[in-house]
């Protein structure tokens, strides 16, 4: 059951695109690592999917079905259906849980706020499901919180507090921007504890951002890596750890030994060179500048297409290298 | 935390008690200072001697070594004996207070017209920043800006007074007429021409802080859930802009009673700016001088007013 399907999205602010032709999909429930350095447009291509992106600057689409079998269009969606799927079909949760509430509202208030907008609930009503919720997220004492500022929480508990806020609406998919970025390596683990049980509960779908394979590898169902703005492989995480066929993907994984029995904080292995930005990219490869495996063709001629290299019928491993049948032997 | 703020109210108690000694001490050297000093309204009488001018500075006590007058008008202001007009030997206090209802009138409608013009220009900039509404608002906030009080003040009374006849050129109210709408039409004028000129003021300060505010991270988390546009704007930008505007109100607040100089001068309207004007010309020194006191204290009283408001209302303060 497709829960998304996301086909040539693309993004510019009016000059090189820095999102480009990216497409994919995800089951219902299935969580997806979106992986990539620094820049290579993972948190522009997810506010594109949110809708938050001016029309102008977004081309191609992202149809998302809804539980009651309703399709909408997320790349193409009016300022009015917005606010009809945003909070209630898909929610979002940022990087930094400080500067992600309001700093002068209760975070009562606050959840109040958005529990009257997506479930109609107001007055003790309210209070009750924001307490359950607060509780669901592990906020150990509900009541004491909902009369707090945000600047009396810590990272950790605020992050949850934006989780409960998120969920509130029991969206059928969660985008979540470096989530746990923000946080120290223990509460960093308990955060993704908490993500990957109110996905057993509830069924919801997730996009995770991440600089971090350590994290990916703890939380992914599939794994997919952007480069220089491109998807250049999608696979099922087993795969992609075990055997990933993008050299870009096998010199991140390379330089992280370990990485999959860690709930730890390691980023991204530095690599040599750095991402191409959007105005600077050749016809070829957008990886070739810094790829060990570069030839001169087909590598900086033709820019190789996304490949489906999955032996399964109904499976999708893709990669986007013009060699990776020669690298594979 | 009420520890906190008490602790903090007596601080700026004990600040503002030192402030309020130099500015009387420099005011009564400056009035000795002056050519003539405080006898110079005496001294330009026809007629007068030597001999009588002694006696008066006598019986006024200007005779007497200057820190011993400075310890004894002191005193006499801490007891609320303020002196005595060299006009009419009216109380100062009570001339003060006589002109202050006129000037509070005309300063606090003049704030009603320039903030809500302000908090209307400076949220259409920031809500449409750089677009040419944005452009628009700051244009008009320059020429608001750069038009000279006493000029748009003759505009409005050569168009709005004497040529159409819509509203009176001046004064508090026709003699003999109580009424409040006759109050109102009097006050139109000169409260427009204070207001006009302030918006742009007002404006930038709403532009800027909600222009911080909409930039900041929680604004897209709120779009991310869904709530809607006018919302936001209600409940997290207009609180977060209006904010800091409390300590900038309490200073700019007193800034009315002198600030309104010009445009009670042209509308001849009866209140403590003109007070001022009038008494430096006359050389009427006790009450200039008390003006000078009566403004430092309300200049005091506005700012820490407007620090404890500014402490109740920001949650993020009362830590
Ligand atoms: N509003 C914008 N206008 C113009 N360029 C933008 C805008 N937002 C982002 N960019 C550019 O898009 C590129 C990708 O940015 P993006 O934030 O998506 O990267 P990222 O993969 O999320 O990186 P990070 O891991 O550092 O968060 C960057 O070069 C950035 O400068
Ligand atoms: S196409 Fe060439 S340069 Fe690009 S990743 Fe494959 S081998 Fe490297
Ligand atoms: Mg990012």
């Amino acid at each position: 059951m497709t829960l998304l399907a996301v086909r040539d999205l693309g993004v510019d602010f009016g000059g090189p695109p820095i999102v480009d032709g990216v497409s994919f999909s995800m089951k219902r429930g299935e969580i997806v690592a979106l992986v990539g350095e620094s820049g290579s447009g993972k948190s522009v291509a997810s506010l594109a999917l949110m809708g938050l992106l001016g029309r102008g600057n977004v081309t191609g689409s992202a149809i998302l079905r809804l539980n009651d079998g309703r399709e909408t269009d997320l790349a193409r969606i009016s300022s009015r259906e917005r606010r009809g799927v945003l909070g209630r079909h898909v929610s979002m949760i940022f990087q930094d849980p400080l500067s992600s509430l309001d700093p002068i509202q209760t975070i009562g208030a606050q959840m109040r706020e958005v529990l009257s907008l997506h479930c109609g609930l107001r007055g003790g009503k309210a209070q009750a499901r924001a307490i359950e919720l607060l509780h669901e997220v592990g906020i150990v004492d509900p009541q004491a919180c909902l009369k707090l500022i945000p600047q009396r929480l810590s990272g950790g508990m605020r992050q949850r507090v934006l989780i409960a806020m998120a969920i509130a609406g029991e969206p059928e998919l969660l985008l979540a921007d470096e989530p746990t970025t923000a946080l120290d390596v223990t509460v960093q683990a308990q955060v993704l504890r908490l993500l990957l049980s109110l996905r057993a509960r509830s069924g919801m779908g997730m996009i995770f951002i991440t600089h971090n394979l350590a994290v990916a590898s703890s939380i992914a169902d599939r794994v997919i890596v952007l480069y220089a703005g491109q998807v250049v492989e999608d696979a099922p995480a087993d795969a992609f750890f075990a055997a990933p066929a993008m050299p870009y993907s096998k010199a991140l994984l390379g330089a992280a030994p370990g990485i999959d029995s860690v709930f730890g904080a390691r980023r991204l292995p530095i690599l040599r060179g750095q991402v191409p930005a959007p105005g600077e990219r050749g016809v070829g490869c957008r990886f070739a500048p810094r790829c060990d495996a570069m030839r001169p063709t087909p590598c900086q001629t033709q820019m190789p297409d996304l490949l489906n290299i999955a032996d399964g019928e109904n499976e999708v491993h893709a990669v986007r290298c013009g060699r990776w049948e020669e690298l594979a032997r | 935390m009420a520890e906190g703020l008490f602790a903090f109210a007596a601080r700026r108690a004990g600040v503002n008690v030192l402030l309020l000694m130099l500015v009387s001490l420099t005011g009564f050297m400056l009035l000795h200072a002056t050519p003539g000093g405080p006898l110079a309204q005496f001294s330009l009488s026809p007629g007068m001697t030597t001999e009588r001018l002694n006696q008066i500075a006598h019986s006024m006590g200007l005779d007497q070594p200057l820190w011993l007058q400075y310890v004894k008008w002191l005193g006499g202001l801490l007891k609320g004996d303020w002196g005595h007009s060299y006009r009419d030997h009216a109380p100062v206090l009570s001339i003060i207070v006589a002109h202050l209802g006129a000037t509070v009138e005309l300063g606090l409608a003049s704030l009603v017209i320039s903030f809500l013009g302000g908090l209307a220009m400076g949220l259409i900039g920031a809500l449409r920043a750089g677009e040419a509404i944005d452009a628009l608002c700051s244009l008009v906030g320059v020429i608001l800006l750069s038009l000279p009080t006493f000029w748009l003040g003759l505009v409005f009374i050569y168009f709005l007074s004497v040529r159409t006849g819509w509203f009176p050129a001046g004064g508090l109210m026709a003699p003999g007429d109580a009424s409040a709408s006759d109050r109102l039409r009097h006050l139109a004028l000169p409260a427009m021409t204070l207001g006009l000129v302030s918006i742009p003021v007002w404006g930038a300060y709403v532009r800027a802080f909600a222009g911080d505010t909409l930039n900041q991270d929680h604004i897209r988390t709120a779009r991310a859930l869904g709530v809607p546009g006018w919302r936001i704007v209600l409940r997290r930008v207009l609180p977060a802009a209006l904010l800091p505007l409390i300590p900038i109100a309490g200073v700019y607040l007193p800034t009315l009673l002198s600030g309104a100089l010009v445009t009670e001068t042209v509308f001849t309207w009866p209140g403590v700016g003109r007070l001022f004007l009038d008494s430096l010309q006359y050389r009427d020194y006790p009450v200039a001088l008390g003006v000078l006191m009566f403004s430092a204290v309300l200049v005091l009283i506005c700012s820490l007013a407007a620090e404890l408001l500014h402490h109740a209302a920001d949650p993020r303060l009362r830590a």
